[in-house]
């Protein structure tokens, strides 16, 4: 694990034990309660983890000065994980004249990554209307 | 290794009031929060990659089995697969799978390519093409890149060319599906001038020899009687530069492609070395050694008066343009050991950019600009390098008992040079990229030394 950076699989995507839903747990009764803003949270950023990360792992581009680009996308989900809309990029920094020619490849293999994760393993239950989520793509 | 680290966010909940039924004795659940508000922001960190992108290519389709001068269309679709997978495999990021073993697919695969077949084999690209025989005696070789996982053309290309030029139409494939596959200008469809050595240690014949980028298309230009060194193309591809030693006595002489014929620029009684080419050529950059002097000059492509560069009491020699043709870098010895300097075409505002360990010489200027290469030497190595060209990011590519001489390829992403082994002395060409994940050896006839990269052909 890399230290100073948090794993969600060790924390973040711990199960909220009192919620519903995807990754959480259930009253004995089987009633499903409700998550809580911060474990809604969570169980988006462990399935960004989970399902994002891996893709852009296997598709990220290489070449001079690579680790100093960091690509921001828009990414809209559905309540049932599909994405709502082509994600969109908001913004790119850490260009150099050494990486100008996987700019544009960093941000078309981070939307691609992102397509390939969709759907995510989200519950219906956990939010209504559209998720917004910033991600920012990095190879080191 | 990954990571995901978190940021602060401010997660809003709205005030969305959804109806939910109520069950006796059993509290309400509060409703789900509605996604308006912040966006979640997150970090998607992941290491470079140290795996292959896996190509298919499978043998290109003909709609006609034909015979051409060239060979039966079929097997100039199978000849070209092979030849795009070889240069892609050379490149360090992919990893072909084919031609060999694999079906040869329909026309109506072409452009309509069995995703599901593909990905089944892991695939995460597709080549596709075929070959057809026109009436006008030149063939056409269609060319297709498709993304396996989203079902999607990357690249549709089509290359009509003489039978003779049936190799150039595969390379310029390759050169197209490298370029939207990695964001780098092409490369394959280049050319390459090198010295091919044979002989005795002690009595080497060397040769000035040409083949294209994959080592096909091989001759020689001179015929061993006098000993030819540093060849380069010159950036129009008419002519070679080189140095020639016809009776020990050093000469320069500009090749000419087209008609065979060699002619003298500079000659000197006084030791001379290096040619170099200007980036428009129009001149020529070279070293002699005047007095135990050794300095840079310049002269006309066409001959004349040189003009002096540097005057300094040490050996300066290696000099090469920056892409612009405004700076030249070179090698000095004027601190006392071999190091990489940069100074402006006229000579004026010479600098010293190289401060690691060991010496630095024959540096080399990426034909993009961003990097210089060089020979590094310490440690009893000689190894290949780059560094900015103010001096930062020195990076060492290669760890050998002895590389030197590094060119660069059109694109400036591999670097070309060639490697002596401890022992034999025998020399080989090679290529490695210029992350220096990966290394080549280039076939040669007999040994090679001095290569040299042309500039991607017109």
């Amino acid at each position: 694990m890399v230290s100073g950076l948090s794993d969600p699989t060790q924390r973040d995507a711990r199960p909220a034990r009192t919620g519903t839903g995807k990754g959480s747990g259930t009253s004995g009764s089987g009633t499903p309660a409700t998550k809580t803003a911060a474990q809604i949270k969570q169980s988006i950023r462990a399935s960004i983890y989970a399902e994002v990360r891996p893709k852009f792992a296997q598709i990220a581009p290489d070449g001079v000065d690579i680790d100093q680009l960091v690509t921001t996308l828009e990414v809209q989900v559905n309540p049932n994980g599909t994405l709502a809309g082509e994600p969109r990029l908001v913004s790119q920094t850490g260009k150099t004249d050494s990486n100008r020619p996987q700019q544009q490849l960093h941000v078309e293999r981070a939307i691609k990554s992102v397509k390939l994760a969709a759907p995510f393993a989200m519950s219906e239950k956990d939010f209504v209307g559209i998720q917004v989520i910033q991600l920012e793509f990095k190879v080191r | 290794m990954i990571s995901f680290a978190t940021r602060p966010i401010a997660f809003l909940l709205s005030g969305l009031i959804l109806a939910v039924p109520l069950a006796a004795q059993t509290p309400p659940p509060a409703q789900p929060p509605a996604a308006t508000g912040a966006p979640v922001r997150e970090q998607v960190i992941v290491d470079r990659r140290q795996d292959e992108t896996l190509v298919a290519i499978p043998p290109l389709a003909t709609p006609q089995a034909t015979d051409t001068p060239a060979g039966n269309t079929a097997a100039l679709g199978q000849q070209v697969a092979a030849i795009v997978a070889n240069d892609l495999d050379g490149t360090g990021g992919f990893k072909p799978l084919g031609p060999s073993g694999l079906r040869t697919i329909s026309m109506a695969e072409v452009t309509a390519p069995a995703f599901g077949e593909w990905a089944g084999k892991g695939a995460e690209n597709l080549i596709h093409g075929f070959v057809r025989a026109n009436p006008d005696n030149t063939l056409t070789v269609g060319c297709y890149l498709y993304d396996v996982s989203l079902k999607s053309e990357l690249v549709r290309q089509g290359y009509v060319v003489g039978y003779r030029d049936w190799r150039r139409a595969a390379h310029r494939c390759a050169d197209a599906i490298y370029a939207r596959l990695s964001g780098e200008s092409p490369f394959f469809d280049s050319r390459i001038a090198y010295i091919a050595e044979s002989g005795p240690k002690d009595n080497r014949v060397k040769r000035l020899a040409i083949m294209d980028s994959d080592g096909a298309n091989h001759s020689f230009i001179t015929n061993g009687q006098s000993i030819v060194l540093t060849p380069r193309f010159s950036p129009d591809y008419k002519s070679i530069l080189y140095l020639s030693y016809l009776g020990k006595r050093p000469r320069i002489f500009i090749y000419d492609i087209a008609s065979k014929k060699q002619r003298l620029v500079t000659e000197s009684a006084n030791q001379t070395f290096s040619p170099r080419w200007s980036p428009d050529g129009k001149s020529i950059l070279y070293s002699m050694a005047v007095g135990g002097n050794t300095d840079i000059y310049r002269i006309s492509a066409s001959g004349g008066t040189p003009q002096q560069l540097t005057n300094g009491p040490g050996i300066e020699t290696g000099g090469s343009f920056s892409p612009d043709g405004s700076r030249i870098v070179f090698e000095s010895d004027r601190s006392g050991s071999q190091q990489v300097y940069v100074m402006n075409a006229d000579g004026s505002n010479q600098q010293r950019i190289s401060f690691g360990a060991g010496q630095h010489a024959t540096p080399e200027w990426s034909p993009r600009g961003d990097l210089i290469a060089f020979t590094r030497i310490g440690g009893g190595q000689f190894r290949i390098g780059v560094m900015s060209p103010s001096g930062g990011g020195e990076r060492m590519l290669t760890s050998s008992w002895q590389d030197e001489a590094p060119t660069w390829s059109p694109n400036g992403r591999v670097i070309q040079f060639f490697r002596t082994a401890q022992g034999s002395g025998k020399t080989g060409v090679w290529q490695v990229d210029v992350t220096g994940a990966k290394e080549r050896r280039i076939q040669t006839k007999g040994d090679g030394s001095d290569p040299a990269w042309g500039n991607l052909l017109p």
